[in-house]
């Protein structure tokens, strides 16, 4: 560690090299917002010159033990039961469970830092508190908003607040969700940091034929269509939080005012059956088209058949949705809660109150909106707002915080713990207490230098410059 | 940690990132003692953690938060001096996102002809630069801005934000950096979004103890019963007393239904006549069955040891109190549970008399007392509160005084339990919500559609956690 190496021309590697550890019940093949957000931030983390491994949970049937993803990254399936809770598949809550698992991990993959991912993963949760225990370095991101009010709030709440009492350093992505972090986990504003997601614009941009200084009145009068004959494509998970029911007032509004405008509306979930009642109660057959679940790699073509993209969200602390769409070139209407707003700036985002009539108001605007809209433009400039790479280098920053600083020793987080609550605060305490003990145990059973190190995997990078003979040889570099 | 210091801790929270001086009244949240109404309104100062200045700008901010606290109507008052604003109006990105009781943004849209400030949000606040610069992009539409006009209240954004180079201020956008660092703290706009306390509804003293009276008029009717078992059990009272006086009581509650129903009737009896024949005769004949049959309990508990019949007797009546229904709108014959348990526990007791007389009797007072009465008490709760609160100190003196006629010791207990339930839980209750209690809302909450049939469906099946 300590030495600069020049990776690519013009992109010199940081002073310093980490190994992170990135762990999360939600990684591939399960998608999601976690999950590309993980496995963008590994791919960018391991192109700036650190080295990544994640761990997660053995997707049973499918995915289990330890495998290879693009750009080498070590991915390590732990087989371990999980079960379906309302937040997600996780792994159930125990608190010693894991211990021996992620202490051969991180002990054999000589782990700087342990980055966990997301409130409602338990993995996510006893990793940092393990590697705590162990005296590694953690980080947090948190990527949802949650209430105060309802039982299962407040129990995550609780748990989070005990949760976060040894992490060095949350990052939140928006200024909402910071607030609502530093509201329910009591944590000091200035250890969370706001790091928002980014969009792979390789992936989400206006197609090809389209020049790029062309406007969808350009496009249009290209292709001979009227500027009325619009697609509105809304995809969405079809439950109450995701807006579905908004959708069944505000697509036959919207209809009605302005008759020739189609509907894609791709997703599923049990308000699908609204939907199709709404199309049998309208007589919309001909006019919006159910596309049922879009996989994410469909994701992209389906947008692009529509020139607006509707979310109608009750709920999102920062909506990637919106950003794919935008930066396929489309006009975005979304519901203005959470930190939506904070996504776009109000000209390329169109904001409604979760109201159906003001969102066909929405709506009727983007019509307006969008002929003077360039697709490649709205693209580059979403592009140039939102990239991995940006988003890597600031989380890097936020390693560099904490690498030094280790975690708080053991007397320091009972007494952190007892601060929790008279009941409440004596439970953690004490299983801290209990967790240090069988760490201390495990030491002595299975002390670290039995433990094989594992080798770095080249990344193929890398292999510039390298002689064929020499492809696959562990590299000395410096690596402990 | 306590609640009170957790609710210091939020104020730390805010405190140390950014060295914000709350509202005066921070602890206490919006002043109390209004009973039933919102009263954000006009409050909104001491409602929220920063106290907004009162001029024209900001009182959208007083329609704001009064909007938001009321719980889903739609405000349409008079807001549309906020419209008169220029420029800045436009709609915060942080805006107070109240969902709950978010406003339809009708109120002020055809009003306003901002043409600088529509469609902006708080990203264009003082932002005269080439970025979504509205009049150029023609983005006009007024309607664009009516839905954003429920935002309208965190008007004017001018003043928070620390000024940047170029004249610019820090907003709360994520599409543009600052170079002031992630983890910078804005000391006026971190949690400006913030609402303490402001949809909590404080109910009256007095209203909790009318409330409260209802569990203790439950116990006082399972400690009267029990007391009189154990009168009968000792002998003191004879089983002809209590079937006399059972009878004297169901006469009497007969007499008063007939003179305060029969002459108008209720919506739930149209024909009180027919119904109270047809209910005396049933009674008559499960009476005498009754009468008939008694004999045959007296074998029902024999092999039970004393300690074991007081135990179930003891659970059965706490399962009695804790699933009765105490509110005044529940209808009797949802307590099932609890009229059953009650049942139960008198057979039970019932079966330790050697005489069947007293076994009846036993019986007879418990029907009563926890089946019989309850639509009799239900109709004094809804039609004549004060002699139901009357008829709860009646219950509870005769019970008082039966005690007294025998241990001084158990006269003193129930009456401690009595002042308990009646005056100090809801004394206890009143302080834990004034002091301790802390609703937190602001923009991180999940959004309640408005005007939506399919999302209220939703809700009213209870669906929604």
């Amino acid at each position: 560690m300590g030495e600069r190496i020049q990776l690519e021309a013009g992109r010199a590697a940081p002073a310093r090299r980490y190994k992170i550890c990135l762990v999360s019940d939600f990684f591939f093949p399960g998608f999601g917002g976690v999950e590309t957000h993980i496995f963008c931030l590994a791919w960018c983390l391991k192109r700036a010159g650190h080295r990544v491994v994640i761990v997660t949970r053995a997707y049973n049937n499918d995915r289990q033990g330890i495998r290879c993803i693009t750009g080498g990254v070590k991915v390590y399936y732990l087989p371990l039961y999980s079960a379906s809770f309302p937040h997600g598949v996780s792994t159930l809550p125990t608190t010693l469970d894991l211990l021996p698992w992620l202490r051969h991990v991180f002990i054999r993959e000589s782990v700087d830092i342990v980055h966990g991912h997301q409130t409602t993963s338990n993995m996510c949760q006893e990793a940092m508190f393990h590697a705590t225990t162990m005296g590694i370095p953690t980080v947090f991101t948190d990527h949802s908003l949650f209430g105060f009010a309802d039982a299962s709030s407040i129990h995550i709440n609780k748990v989070l607040e005990w949760s976060l009492q040894a992490v060095q350093h949350v990052i939140c992505v928006s200024h909402t969700a910071r607030e609502n972090t530093v509201l329910r986990a009591k944590k000091r504003p200035s250890d969370v940091s706001v790091i928002p997601n980014a969009v792979d614009p390789a992936k989400f941009q206006p197609e090809v034929s389209i020049a790029e200084s062309e406007t969808w009145r350009d496009i249009f009068e290209r292709q001979r269509r009227s500027l009325e004959k619009v697609t509105v494509v809304v995809i969405t998970r079809l439950v109450y939080r995701k807006g579905a029911d908004l959708l069944v007032d505000v697509i036959p509004s919207v209809c009605a005012k302005h008759p020739n405008v189609d509907w894609i509306v791709g997703g599923d979930g049990p308000r699908l059956l609204q939907i199709e009642q709404m199309i049998e109660m309208h007589n919309l057959h001909d006019k919006v088209e159910l596309l049922g679940a879009v996989k994410h790699d469909d994701v992209p073509g389906v947008l692009r058949r529509g020139q607006i993209f509707l979310n109608a969200s009750l709920t999102e602390s920062f909506c990637i949705a919106i950003l794919e769409a935008a930066a396929s070139g489309r006009v975005v209407v979304a519901t203005e809660v959470g930190g939506v707003p904070e996504v776009l700036p109000s000209d390329l985002l169109i904001l409604a109150p979760p109201d159906p009539k003001a969102l066909a108001d929405g709506v009727t605007a983007a019509l307006g909106r969008f002929p003077s809209v360039s697709p490649w433009a709205q693209h580059r400039r979403v592009a140039a707002m939102y990239n991995w790479e940006d988003i890597t280098a600031r989380t890097m920053t936020v390693y560099a915080k904490v690498a030094d600083t280790p975690p708080p020793p053991l007397h320091e987080r009972i007494c952190h713990n007892l601060a929790l609550g008279l009941v409440y605060g004596c439970l953690c305490a004490g299983i801290t207490a209990l967790h240090h003990f069988v760490w201390l145990l495990l030491k002595f059973v299975s002390p670290a230098d039995g433990i094989q190190k594992a080798p770095e995997l080249p990344a193929f990078d890398d292999l510039d410059g390298t002689a064929p003979g020499e492809y696959g040889k562990v590299r000395n570099d410096g690596e402990q | 940690m306590s609640r009170k210091s957790a609710k210091q801790s939020v104020k730390g929270a805010t405190r140390e990132g950014n060295g914000v001086s709350t509202a005066t009244d921070g602890d206490r949240g919006p002043g109390r003692g209004e009973a039933g109404g919102d009263d954000g309104c006009g409050r909104g100062g001491e409602n929220r953690r920063k106290p907004r200045p009162r001029d024209g700008t900001s009182g959208a901010d007083g329609r704001g938060n009064c909007g938001d606290a009321d719980n889903g109507n739609n405000h349409n008052n008079a807001s549309n001096n906020s419209c008169s604003n220029s420029g800045s109006k436009g709609n915060s990105s942080s805006g107070n996102r109240n969902s709950k009781g978010s406003i339809n943004g009708k109120g002020n849209n055809s009003s306003c002809g901002n043409s600088d400030s529509t469609g902006n949000s708080s990203n264009n606040k003082g932002n005269n630069n080439g970025k979504g610069n509205n009049s150029s992009r023609g983005n006009r539409d007024s309607t664009c801005n009516s839905s954003k006009g429920n935002s309208g209240h965190k008007a004017n954004r001018r003043q928070g934000g620390k000024a940047l180079a170029g004249g610019q201020r820090w907003q709360r956008v994520l599409w543009q950096q600052t170079g002031l660092g992630d983890s910078y703290v804005d000391e006026e706009r971190f949690l400006e979004g913030l609402q303490l306390n402001t949809r909590v509804r404080l109910v009256p003293y007095a209203q909790l103890i009318k409330h409260s009276t209802a569990v203790t008029q439950q116990v006082a009717v399972a400690t009267l019963y029990l007391q009189v078992f154990s009168q009968l059990l000792q002998g003191r009272i004879s089983s002809d007393t209590v079937c006399a006086a059972c009878a004297a009581a169901a006469a009497a509650a007969l007499a008063v239904y007939s003179v305060c129903v029969l002459p108008r009737g209720t919506s739930s009896a149209p024909q009180p006549r027919a119904d109270i024949a047809a209910g005396l005769s049933e009674l008559a004949i499960s009476a005498g069955a009754l009468y008939f049959v008694s004999p045959i309990l007296r074998t029902l508990t024999e092999p039970w040891a004393d300690d074991t019949l007081t135990t179930v007797c003891v659970l059965l009546f706490v399962v009695n109190l804790a699933t009765s229904d105490y509110s005044s709108a529940g209808d009797f014959a949802k307590e099932t549970v609890s009229v059953n348990s009650a049942s139960v526990a008198s057979v039970l007791l019932a079966s330790r008399f050697e005489e069947p007389g007293a076994g009846f009797a036993t019986i007879a007072l418990a029907v009563l007392l926890f089946t019989a009465s309850l639509p009799f008490r239900r109709f004094l709760r809804v039609s004549y509160p004060d002699a139901w609160f009357a008829l709860t100190w009646l219950l509870v003196g005769s019970c008082f005084a039966s005690f007294v006629a025998v241990d001084a010791c158990w006269a003193g207990a129930f009456a401690a339990v009595v002042a308990g339930i009646t005056f100090a839980i809801p004394a206890w209750f009143n302080y834990e919500q004034r002091v301790a209690k802390m609703q937190i809302n602001g923009p991180w909450d999940e959004a309640r559609p408005t005007n939506c049939a399919a999302a209220a469906e939703w809700d009213t099946a209870g669906l929604l956690t």
